[in-house]
């Protein structure tokens, strides 16, 4: 479980999730370490909200996933970014930009 | 694309589980492989990396959740878990159930009722687009303001209808009373009456009627050749065009119920105006229009006292409007409601105390589920769940027990002078006030204890068993408490009307009421078509009356008294002052020794003579309105423009209801009207020593003797107080009722909280048996608690009743009022008796409890 990282910023979850399949497929696991590893082990996913996140996802149709072999050999489950999921993550992506701005600017300046 | 999506969810749900599985398992291996490479043990690595994935089952759970309609598959579930426990416990759900279930049926009883009696929508054609219309505050208008009115073509159709037409059917050798309404000849094209056979009247029929089904079936013996079959009516022979449907409810309303329908004779009558105003129109428009026509009115037809143009009054035939017009009725119906009310939230409580006392003892069950991990709003909308499925079922056993009971009051024969019928169907108002009800109990039923549990901590829950849970029972106890002081409000307004009731029986009229007899002869107003014709008739009658054996006087009356009433509002001058001086008094007309044959004492002056001309005898309450101390014989007063001379005063007596008190009346001569629907009806008042009941018949034989065609009713006055005993009668049977329905669902709830109190408390009591108290004391412990309830519930409940059933005054007999004594005492002995026995079997209980066992009892 995680220790005692900082908690996501609500909503922030599926952001990082669908920026870190943009590079390509990956299964749940891998997902998890890739946030870890580009955050410089500053962020944890925990795997209780990863798994409903993922599947939140597929619901509405930005993820779609398949079942393929894991470098360790293993039978996994690859998520994948949609043609729609790829429209939301430009658009959270530019969304999240602006309100890390707006906030900067408030703390520096305020 | 996300309910399709959830769809195929739905389709693939066991093949999505294992996969699930098989994912969360594959994430834990990985983890484990990182963990051993960086060098930990397999074992241990495989210890931590679980330990790091947390709840697997919690997730497999939070990620179907994702994929479902969240909502539906909760109140599945609820549902599921619901009728589980009913099975459980069918002894809970059965009292739940039942105890709804009657507060419920009744309350929508006589909500039906209510309904029906001021709200029925008349059988007409588009009943939304007529209205009533009165000119000049008059509630009826004369033939030629109706032509004038008709004609003046404001309206698309104006027709007009005479409510109390009595008609004589001369049927073998038998003449029969029968209520007749009598309409306009457009009235049924105006109206669009439906028939079940036949057809309405026509405009230009004279000598046609349509009669009710009622009728058809009873007294025609369901004739099946009835239409075109000839009745004598008033002594002329009529044709049968229609029969009307079993449920056909008037434009009068009310419940009012005619056994025909038949043409308005004569340019003399007086009708009520029924408009059917154009589709689209405002009230206020129609009002206008109405108000114009009225204007041209007083033009055409100018009359001294009144303006048709004042006074417009305007009221839809359906709808809510109706009811504020009739107040006493109205008021009478809104207490009922009120009664009603109060026993379905007596009963809503009881269910509330029995979920409460549930609720404690599945403490356990929820701290469980909640450690497991439900969600708080997850608990309450389980327990919501099972308080609307509750209610729900409440509701439906509720609405079956309605229509035993409306189908049991549509055939009650009430024995009044007039003929009503309430005919009680079920009908959308009816369901949507049900489904009303239903959400309304399962909110007043569940919320406490669901606010309750939502309190309740999961830790403290579960280290503590059933017996030692929450020591408290404030709650609940609020709870009987409340039920105790409602049910009190219910009772003191049942035992109110039952003592109303008694003292009606016992209080004297003011009059004879043992030594006299009322015999009524309607006439065929076509047989005496002149006063002097219908006076001989009267001198003649009375003549033959007076030599039956046994008879000690008669005298003519207008109105027999408890059967009629009326009441004149006009102010008077006297000739004592200059101020005019507004008395609503009952006005009478009464004949030549009405006051001896009645037995109404003369205080001062004498009685009518024959031949009294200007002269008028008013009551003792009227005479000191009016004169004050002055002795009123001899002086005179003026109504409106007429003045007369006041000759005697009599002793006040009640006229109408037996709540007449010190009502001002004011009787003038009798003489024979010369017109209206009424002038055919003449009554005799007969005084006699012997038992009223031995004369009836040869008082019938005498007046059938002096008109063959005349319909005779002749009864003791005893037995003539249906309509002055009502209020009373219907008060106290359904309130009797009511209050005992109350008395029993409050003691249920006494003894439900008092068998749960011992059995709490077993291991306490068994301590002090074996600690040596005696019987006494322990029956002392379960009494007390129960003598503190009722005593505060006592005390509260009496205080809110002084002040609730202030407004039922105008239904008591003088010298009962709504502070009785004995009223308050009566319910407090049967408040505590309910209370003492609901109390009994608990204290039993108590006294076998075995210390030993109660000891290891766990």
């Amino acid at each position: 479980m995680g220790t005692s990282t900082p908690e996501l910023l609500p909503g922030t979850l599926y952001l990082l999730v669908m920026r870190t399949l943009a590079a390509g497929p990956l299964h749940g696991y891998a997902i998890a370490k890739r946030i870890k590893e580009s955050s410089g082990a500053f962020l944890t996913v925990e795997e209780g909200s990863l798994y409903p996140a993922l599947n939140r996802m597929l619901v509405k149709g930005w993820l779609k996933s398949e079942w393929g072999l894991s470098e360790s050999n293993r039978k996994a489950r690859f998520y994948q970014l949609t043609a729609k999921g790829r429209k939301q993550l430009e658009q959270e992506d530019k969304e999240f930009r602006s309100m890390v701005r707006a906030i900067k600017l408030v703390l520096d300046n305020a | 694309m996300e309910f399709r999506n959830k769809i195929a969810f739905w389709r693939g749900r066991r093949e999505f589980d294992a996969a699930l599985d098989e994912e969360m398992a594959f994430h834990v291996e990985e983890r484990t492989d990182e963990l051993q490479r960086s060098g930990v043990p397999r074992e241990e690595a495989l210890r931590r990396a679980r330990v790091e994935f947390g709840s697997s089952l919690k997730t497999a759970e939070d990620t179907r959740r994702e994929w479902q309609f969240t909502w539906l598959v909760d109140v599945i579930a609820d549902l599921r878990y619901t009728a589980r426990a009913m099975r459980k416990e069918p002894a809970f759900w059965l009292v739940a159930v039942v105890s709804l279930a009657l507060g419920i049926g009744v309350n929508t009883a006589i909500f039906s009722l209510s309904v029906e009696a001021l709200m029925s929508e008349p059988s007409v054609r588009d009943s939304s687009t007529i209205a009533l219309a009165r000119l000049g505050g008059n509630s009826h208008a004369g033939m030629p303001q109706f032509q004038f009115v008709r004609d003046a073509k404001a309206f698309p159709d104006v027709a007009g209808l005479r409510e109390d037409g009595d008609i004589n059917w001369r049927n073998g050798d038998e003449t029969q009373r029968l209520f007749a309404m009598r309409v306009t000849d457009n009235m049924f094209e105006m109206a669009g009456i439906p028939v079940l056979m036949g057809r309405g009247l026509r405009p230009g029929e004279q000598d046609t009627v349509v009669i009710s089904s009622r009728m058809w079936r009873g007294r025609l013996a369901s004739d099946p050749n009835v239409i075109g079959r000839s009745l004598v009516l008033d002594g002329r022979p009529h044709t049968v065009v229609g029969v009307l449907p079993e449920n056909h409810r008037t434009l009068f309303g009310f419940g009012f119920h005619p056994d025909l329908y038949a043409p308005v004779q004569g340019i003399q009558a007086r009708v009520q105006l029924y408009v059917r105003t154009p589709e689209g129109t405002s009230m206020e428009t129609a009002r206008e229009r109405l108000r114009l026509v009225g204007a041209a009115l007083d033009k055409e037809m100018p009359e001294r006292e009144i303006k048709y143009a004042n006074d417009i009054r305007f009221t839809p035939v359906s709808g809510i409007q109706r009811v504020t017009s009739e107040k006493s009725i109205s008021l009478f119906f809104a207490m009922l409601m009120t009664v009603v009310t109060l026993l379905l939230v007596i009963a809503c409580l009881n269910v509330s105390g029995l979920l409460l006392a549930r609720a404690s003892s599945r403490g356990k069950e929820f701290a469980i589920r909640k450690s497991l991990g439900a969600g708080q709003s997850r608990l309450l909308r389980q327990l919501l769940t099972e308080s609307l499925l509750l209610s729900v079922l409440g509701t439906l056993a509720g609405l079956a027990l309605n229509l035993i009971l409306t189908r049991l009051v549509s055939n009650v024969d009430l024995n009044l002078p007039v003929p009503i019928v309430l005919r009680i169907d079920p009908d959308w108002r009816l369901m949507a006030y049900a489904s009303g009800i239903a959400t309304a109990c399962a909110l007043l039923v569940g919320l406490l204890p669901a606010w309750r549990a939502s309190r309740a901590s999961a830790g403290d829950a579960l280290k503590q068993s059933e017996h030692q849970v929450s020591g408290r029972l404030t709650l609940r106890r609020g709870l009987v408490v409340a039920q105790v002081a409602t049910s009190l409000i219910i009772l003191t307004t049942a035992v109110l009307f039952a003592r109303n009731l008694v003292e009606s029986l016992f209080t004297s009229p003011g009059f004879d009421l043992d030594k006299t007899l009322y015999a009524s002869v309607r006439l065929v107003p076509e047989s005496y078509p002149d006063a002097a014709s219908r006076k001989a008739l009267v001198m003649r009658a009375q003549t033959a009356l007076a030599g039956v054996p046994g008879v000690e006087s008669v005298a003519t009356s207008g109105m027999i008294p408890f059967n009629d009433d009326s009441t004149y509002g006009g102010t008077i001058r006297t000739d004592i002052s200059p101020e005019p001086k507004r008395i609503p008094r009952h006005v009478n007309r009464v004949g030549p020794g009405y006051f001896r044959t009645m037995g109404v004492p003369v205080l001062s002056g004498r009685e009518f003579l024959d031949n009294d001309d200007n002269v008028v005898v008013v009551n003792q309450t009227f005479a000191r309105l009016a004169f004050g101390d002055v002795p009123a014989v001899g002086h005179a007063v003026r109504f409106g423009e007429r003045e007369v001379s006041i000759v005697g005063v009599v002793k006040d007596s009640k006229y109408a209801w037996m709540s007449d008190h010190q009502r001002p009346a004011v009787f003038e001569c009798y003489q024979m009207s010369t017109g209206g629907s009424r002038a055919a009806i003449v009554n005799f008042m007969i005084r006699t020593p012997l038992d009223p009941e031995t004369l009836v018949k040869s008082l019938r034989r005498t007046l059938n003797d002096v008109d063959t065609s005349a319909a005779v009713e002749v009864k003791p006055m005893k037995h003539a107080m249906g309509m002055a005993l009502l209020p009373s009668r219907v008060g106290a049977g359904l309130l009797g009722l009511m209050g005992i329905l109350g008395l029993v669902l409050t003691g249920i709830g006494l003894y439900g909280l008092m068998a749960y109190s011992v059995a709490r408390r077993v291991r306490e009591i068994g301590l002090r048996v074996a600690l040596g108290a005696a019987p006494g004391r322990v029956l002392g412990l379960v009494f007390r608690e129960g003598a503190w309830l009722v005593g505060i519930g006592l005390v509260l409940g009496l205080g809110a009743s002084y002040f609730v059933t202030r407004p039922l005054a105008r239904y008591l007999v003088e010298g009962l009022s709504t502070a009785d004594p004995i009223t308050y005492a009566a319910v407090s002995v049967l408040m505590i008796g309910a209370g003492w026995a609901a109390c009994l079997v608990p204290a039993r209980r108590a006294l076998r409890v075995e210390p030993m066992e109660a000891l290891r009892y766990e």
